[in-house]
């Protein structure tokens, strides 16, 4: 039983551990996007309303990377924007952009950039 | 329950550990309860993955009892406005007796909820949200820890935030044994419960991609007394108010949460033994 409980802490302890790092490396290596893209690349950033902490920036941000223009995005809730890296030769629509934050379950604001 | 000083030094590391992180912190924004899983809401195609410890002490002159409880949730969003929730807990009991010590070990109750976002309001200054949610507890857990009943559950959850600050309140109301008894042939009451959350967010470092959580969660619950042959059963039923502090610590894919919660005032009917302290510990995964 002793052995069990041994186990059960260190598994316990192992996933929390993990969890930390993760979640520490994940802060810690963050940029927005955009921040060092080739010349002529181009950068779009919309306002985003709703986003109210960092657990909120995966969710657009995954379903705004589904759309095949878009090279990279990367949410701020803290200044409510999105930064949006189009992918070159690539035309993407505004309308896809903002469809994506509607079924994040956001709402889009204006397209400041 | 622990003794009343014990219960106070548990309380006080909370808090001074609270406020030693906040004194790290840079700026500061908004967050949510730990304790309740409606609050849970990932974006449509995301999947969030709850899993927590809970432990639980309670003791007086006959017996000891130590709990262990595992929760383990999955929720999907399944569309934007909609979330679909499943949740099973595995139970670890320790009741010490006369100097004999029983261990049991099992599941309990699988349990499904469904929440839909009826209403949500995104600013630039404020976020508001209602949304009522309908669950159901199915009798298939291990003996000793299943309700042998099934249980439907029906509650409304607002949310709120502004600027640093984060409320939630959840209502629920459950119907247990709307069908079925369970192994004693008692119909376990009616329960309800009102949870209220207060977060503040302190962002580490300044930056937007990592976050710390003062909460503090009011817990009000009432369950009316079991029913057997058509009868109130006696020492069954009552209420209970717990006040919880806890911590959070969230970036974009990981949330660590901490909870205290300790039962402030309580009346219940009969002879039962008082509410157990508990303590939570907790991480959230989002895919």
């Amino acid at each position: 039983m002793k052995n069990r409980n041994r186990i059960l802490n260190s598994i316990l302890t192992g996933v929390l551990c993990a969890a930390l790092i993760a979640g520490l490396g994940c802060s810690a290596g963050r940029r927005d996007a955009g921040a060092d893209v080739p010349e002529g690349t181009e950068v779009r950033v919309y306002e985003v309303f709703g986003m109210d902490c960092p657990g909120c920036h995966g969710g657009v941000e995954k379903l705004v990377n589904e759309i095949p223009a878009v090279e990279e995005s990367r949410a701020n809730w803290k200044e409510k924007h999105l930064t949006v890296t189009v992918r070159p030769g690539l035309d993407l629509e505004d309308e896809d952009v903002l469809d994506a934050i509607r079924r994040a379950n956001l709402t889009p604001g204006k397209r400041v950039r | 329950m622990f003794e009343p000083s014990k219960r106070l030094n548990m309380l006080a590391a909370v808090i001074s550990l609270a406020m030693g992180l906040s004194l790290l912190a840079g700026a500061v924004r908004a967050g949510g309860g730990i304790s309740v899983d409606a609050g849970l809401t990932p974006p449509e195609g995301r999947w969030i993955v709850r899993a927590q410890t809970r432990y639980m002490q309670r003791s007086d002159e006959m017996s000891e009892m130590g709990m262990y409880k595992f929760p383990f949730v999955l929720a999907y969003g399944v569309r934007s406005d909609v979330t679909l929730m499943i949740r099973q807990i595995v139970t670890r009991r320790s009741m010490t007796m006369g100097g004999t010590t029983n261990t049991e070990n099992g599941f309990d109750d699988f349990f499904a909820l469904a929440k839909y976002k009826a209403y949500r309001r995104n600013t630039r200054s404020y976020t508001f949200g209602i949304a009522p949610t309908i669950a159901l507890e199915m009798p298939t857990g291990s003996t000793e820890f299943s309700s042998g009943t099934w249980d439907i559950a029906a509650g409304l959850y607002f949310s709120w935030r502004a600027g640093v600050w984060a409320a939630d309140l959840n209502m629920a109301y459950r119907w247990n044994g709307f069908t079925d008894r369970n192994a004693s042939d008692m119909v376990p009451g009616d329960a309800g419960s009102v949870d209220a959350a207060l977060s503040y967010q302190y962002s580490v470092g300044g930056s937007a991609f990592a976050s710390v959580f003062p909460v503090l969660e009011l817990n009000y619950e009432n369950e009316r007394p079991s029913r057997s042959d058509g009868a109130d059963a006696g020492n069954t039923g009552g209420s209970v108010f717990y006040v919880s502090p806890g911590l959070k610590y969230a970036t974009p894919s990981v949330i660590l949460e901490a909870l205290v919660r300790v039962p402030a005032a309580w009346s219940q009917n009969g002879s039962q033994p008082d509410p157990a302290t508990g303590l939570l510990l907790g991480i959230r995964l989002l895919f």
